[in-house]
């Protein structure tokens, strides 16, 4: 299930993405808004990984900070061996091909004032010397992939629905034969009966192509179907990155665990009989993150040791990653979590 | 196989669909056809009306007679103050303002867009720039105008000759005074455009920040620009008139639509055909340009376009 064989392609160490608070008469710097703090994780070939949170906890900052659209303030990001955080601009460009992504709002995402032709064909444009016959061919090409009518590569992006235009977009970051793509919310702006389209799309896309996915979505339903391991983020930090299978059977982190409990479930029996874990309180700011972990001010298993020292992404299972006090070492889980823990252990065994 | 014969025709020029769509435009048409007209009166005309627009009749006593006359058949828009007559002289003048008005235009929205883009695309030039501007919107305009044409006048026409010289002092000076408000508009529209996901997608392609520039972002400032330049037209056809007033500009001998108006207007009540003849086609190219500017701003919009 989880190929541990496999070459990462994508290997993120300890990044940070910090935007500066300047304040005050002189515009002096106050503080910082701790966008990614300390965000670690492996990406293997042909792999999705899937990145949930909730709205503003950091997702596509990790994401854009990834392909280095922002400079991350710490932290390294070696993409297909070459740590992309600390690339020179021109080795950067050189680089651009492997990775690419997908954005959230396919309406913002395309120049209005381009044809189709001209945004599928702006990366050729920039990295390849193809003739214009060529490049035409290439367009089509993409377009065929994608599923667009030849026809409309004359037409402008306010011509197609959200749907096709997200399409557009995908063509375009397939364009340069890239590795890894990046694909930030690319279903949150579609209707649902587009949504399964493009997400079949993009799975299509992967087992042709080879491709590598970050699939950053607040959608929980899709990126169980979608993605192969999953992580969650909570303010900064991830909380736990485990195979999308078990988490979605048996969430370890309380975090996970409250989030897990959100998501719909079709059979009215189950959902009738389901309990939610509805957390009290408000997200703590970012620029301003609590001095333990930062789940302890919402946290229901909350104890002492979590409001004073920030836990670790360790490995508590065989390929489960869990950042959570209660999970220090099984000890400690039993004696503090209480029945709560142990009970969470038998179901784990059951299922 | 219809489908790719369809294709083949694919890669079309942008600059057809904007003509199609311009033509559609019946204001845009209009001033269109104004426009030449008024051209092809200012180039043409003098080819047809053979009178000397300069020409003061030596004999005093003739000149005084043929003063401020009414429109005539012999002078169709009648005569000014030294007995010239007027139709030679709005031919001369319209050619001399229309001149002054698009070249000063284009300088202006030149350094306009140029500050606006760099100051709204690049955070590091912005403070500089922007304060830049303000230094000069704080500045009191016609009395730098005036000191650059006394320092640098003599200078410049020894260099060009007087006519081009003065031309050029004109030109430059409007110019140079009035991309302001053009550069704060394109500075706003660039900061808005350029956190919009197209340029983030285009920087993750690894478009360098000149090609965003002129491909993404100039495209997209274009509307702006366009109103400004229109009634950046206007503005330098009647400040010229206003530095000729001042006798700063062209000679008074040379004659400006500004110019004819300022000499007329001295006599509004007695002669108002003076001033309403200048009037009339100052007033006739500025709307027609506006007009045109707004047809070519539609049209330039895919979104617009095909409507």
């Amino acid at each position: 299930m989880l190929d541990l064989a496999r070459q990462p392609l994508v290997r993120v160490d300890g990044l940070k993405m910090h935007f500066p608070i300047y304040s005050g008469v002189f515009r002096s710097h106050t503080g910082d808004v701790k966008a990614v703090d300390g965000v670690s994780f492996d990406i293997a070939q042909g792999e999705t990984l899937g990145l949930v949170g909730e709205s503003g906890c950091g997702k596509s900052t990790v994401g854009r900070a990834l392909l280095r659209l922002y400079e991350p303030t710490a932290g390294r990001v070696i993409i297909d061996g070459e740590d992309v955080a600390h690339l020179s601009a021109e080795k950067l460009r050189q680089k651009r091909p492997t990775m690419q992504m997908v954005f959230q709002d396919p309406q913002a995402s395309l120049n209005p004032r381009m044809t189709l032709a001209g945004i599928i064909g702006e990366p050729l444009d920039e990295h390849t010397r193809l003739s214009r016959a060529e490049k035409t061919a290439r367009i089509y090409e993409l377009m065929d992939q994608v599923g667009l009518n030849r026809r409309f590569a004359n037409r402008y992006p306010h011509e197609f629905s959200g749907g096709q235009r997200q399409r557009i977009g995908i063509a375009r970051a397939l364009a340069l034969n890239p590795k890894f793509i990046v694909c930030d919310e690319p279903i949150a702006a579609l209707d649902v009966s587009i949504q399964a389209q493009v997400v079949n799309l993009l799975e299509d896309l992967q087992d042709r192509l080879g491709l590598t996915y970050l699939f950053i979505s607040h959608d929980l339903s899709m990126v169980r179907h979608l993605a192969d391991r999953v992580a969650v983020m909570y303010l900064g930090r991830i909380a736990e990155l485990s195979p999308a299978k078990d988490l979605y059977a048996r969430p370890l982190h309380p975090y996970a665990e409250a989030l897990l409990s959100a998501v719909n479930e079709p059979d009215p029996v189950i959902a009738a009989r389901r309990k939610r874990i509805i957390l009290k309180g408000d997200v703590p700011s970012p620029a301003n993150p609590p001095t333990g972990c930062n789940f302890c001010t919402r946290c229901p298993q909350v104890f002492e040791l979590c409001r004073q020292v920030k836990p670790e992404l360790s490995e508590v299972e065989p390929g489960r990653f869990v950042a959570c006090h209660l999970y220090d070492n099984n000890k400690a889980a039993r004696s503090t979590g209480g029945p709560e823990a142990t009970e969470r252990n038998q179901q784990g065994a059951s299922t | 196989m219809t489908d790719v014969v369809q294709s083949i025709e694919a890669p079309r020029s942008q600059w057809r669909d904007v003509w199609d769509q311009f033509r559609h435009h019946k204001g845009a048409m209009t001033g269109l056809f104004v426009l030449t007209l008024i051209v092809a009166f200012v180039v043409i005309g003098p080819l047809v009306w053979r009178v000397d627009g300069t020409y003061i009749d030596p004999d005093a006593a003739k000149m005084i007679l043929g003063r401020n006359k009414p429109p005539s058949w012999a002078h169709p828009l009648g005569t000014d103050q030294v007995g010239r007559d007027m139709l030679a002289r709005m031919m001369l003048g319209g050619k001399v303002s229309l001149a002054v008005g698009l070249v000063a235009m284009l300088v202006s929205i030149f350094i306009g867009t140029t500050v606006g883009v760099l100051s709204g695309y690049f955070r590091r030039m912005d403070g500089v720039l922007m304060r830049l501007t303000d230094l000069f919107l704080s500045l009191p305009l016609l009395p730098l105008l005036l000191v650059l044409m006394f320092l640098y006048g003599e200078r410049v026409k020894g260099v060009f000759g007087p006519e081009l010289g003065t031309f050029l002092l004109v030109v430059l000076g409007i110019g140079v005074t009035s991309w302001m408000h053009s550069a704060r508009i394109v500075r706003g529209n660039v900061l808005a455009l350029k956190e919009r996901e197209f340029v983030l997608a285009a920087r993750s392609i690894g478009t360098p920040s000149r090609r965003i520039i002129t491909r993404h972002i100039l495209p997209n400032v274009v509307s702006a620009v366009m109103v400004a330049a229109t009634l950046g037209i206007a503005g330098a056809i009647i400040t010229e008139s206003v530095l000729s007033f001042l006798g700063l500009g062209f000679p008074p001998d040379f004659p400006t639509w500004g110019g004819l108006l300022n000499e007329g207007y001295v006599n509004l009540t007695t002669y108002p055909s003076r001033v309403i003849f200048p009037g009339i086609a100052i007033s006739l190219t500025v709307l027609s340009v506006n007009y045109i500017g707004d047809g070519l701003r539609d049209a330039l919009d895919p979104r617009i376009r095909g409507r």
